[in-house]
């Protein structure tokens, strides 16, 4: 039984090595495997032979695997949206920027640190208002595994996009600070903060690539990045800091903190919890 | 007599949408269904049900749902939809309209 197990487990691997076959389905096409596997062993074959009719019947992985990469070209209409507005956002404050620019080097430098902070920070914003629009879709019906799948990849394109473009606005930042204030980390809120958000970044996408962590808790991650966002935008402005953009509303504090941490609960309920009608 | 490769893609929304008509069910059962259904005739790469499950459940044709089955692992059911229902019903016309043609031209005696 151990050597089963163990054929099941690089099975899986072989499964899992191409695009389209997340945690989900490939729980679903195991349950196949095994079931295929115990009819065999019920009817007399060895426990080798059991699990090569049951392997060559589920089919060839690359196949599966390809039948899968194909369901995931149709894009979910929130992700359209989530694209739609980081693309406007960039264009407006790449527009802003050059209209305000003074034709001085440093203030170029301050100009892209704030254009890169400030894109990333909305994109990793936009990843968030994506797992929203998944739990409040899921309270009527559930995703299919393959569309979970999709969206996690997704999610993990928005995070690296974000990660990159924070980390690089704070490269620039530290540069700017070095020549305009003579060093280049001084511990201020909203510094500690950028480099929060980006260790939440990669970390987010640690969790999406380990596969340790299904489509929905990808998801559910990308909601609780909000508040970590949050924190780093809006509640780093509440204490003192030297950095001038960005609000110090309480009131967006708390909108931000509150609501993301009220869709997160609503995301731990079962699927369909809400029917808008009976089938 | 094995079916061929074509009808048997053809053949497959139909299919799952009808046995899901009968009632809730998963995977595996449902490959079983199909080939208890057609003697064996219809050979299905059992994989290749779950991308077709996958994209009427995107489609809002079915819906899925985990329960934990006996053996303690999660099984994944999947019910018809309303929208599934309306689809069977437009299937079962264009498969009716097929086969009546069929029958006509091979009744015996029919030129």
């Amino acid at each position: 039984m151990h050597k089963l197990e163990q054929r099941i487990t690089e099975w899986r691997k072989e499964m899992t090595a191409g695009q389209g076959i997340g945690r989900e389905t490939l729980e679903e096409l195991e349950n196949h495997l095994r079931e295929m596997i115990d009819e065999h062993l019920r009817s007399g074959l060895s426990e080798n032979d059991a699990f090569q009719k049951a392997v060559a019947r589920v089919g060839p992985p690359p196949a599966i695997s390809s039948e899968f990469g194909k369901l995931t070209h149709s894009m979910w209409w929130p992700v359209k949206v989530a694209i739609g507005l980081g693309l406007a956002a960039a264009i407006a404050m790449a527009m802003l920027g050059i209209a305000r620019f003074d034709g001085t080097g440093i203030s170029l430098l301050l100009a892209i640190h704030v254009f890169t902070v400030t894109l990333g920070y909305l994109s990793a914003f936009l990843i968030g208002g994506v797992g929203i629009c998944f739990v409040l879709r899921r309270c009527f019906s559930d995703f299919s595994p393959a569309r979970l799948e999709s969206l996690s990849r997704i999610s993990f394109i928005f995070a690296s996009i974000a990660a990159g473009l924070t980390a690089v606005g704070m490269v620039l930042g530290m540069i700017w600070s070095r020549a305009e204030w003579g060093r280049f980390w001084g511990w201020d809120v909203k510094e500690v903060g950028a480099l929060c958000v980006i260790l939440w970044l990669v970390f987010f996408m640690a969790a999406q690539r380990s596969r340790r962590v299904s489509g929905r808790g990808v998801l559910l991650l990308a909601i609780l990045g909000n508040v970590v966002l949050t924190l780093a935008w809006f509640g780093a402005n509440m204490v003192s800091s030297v950095h001038g953009y960005g609000t110090s509303s309480v009131f967006m504090f708390a909108m931000g903190t509150g609501l993301n941490f009220a869709f997160l609960l609503i995301g731990l309920a079962p699927p369909g919890w809400l029917p808008l009608r009976k089938a | 007599m094995k079916l061929e490769k074509e009808l048997v893609a053809a053949s497959s929304v139909p299919l799952i949408l009808s046995i899901l008509a009968e009632g809730d069910s998963y995977g595996y059962a449902i490959i079983q269904r199909v080939r208890d259904l057609s003697g064996g005739n219809i050979e299905w790469t059992d994989g290749m049900l779950y991308p077709v499950l996958h994209w009427l459940e995107d489609h809002g044709q079915v819906r899925g749902r985990w329960i934990k089955a006996d053996s303690g692992r999660r099984r994944r059911y999947y019910s018809l939809a309303p929208k599934g229902r309306q689809a069977l019903r437009h299937q079962r016309e264009q498969w009716g309209v097929v086969t009546s043609a069929l029958e006509q031209l091979w009744r015996p005696g029919h030129a």
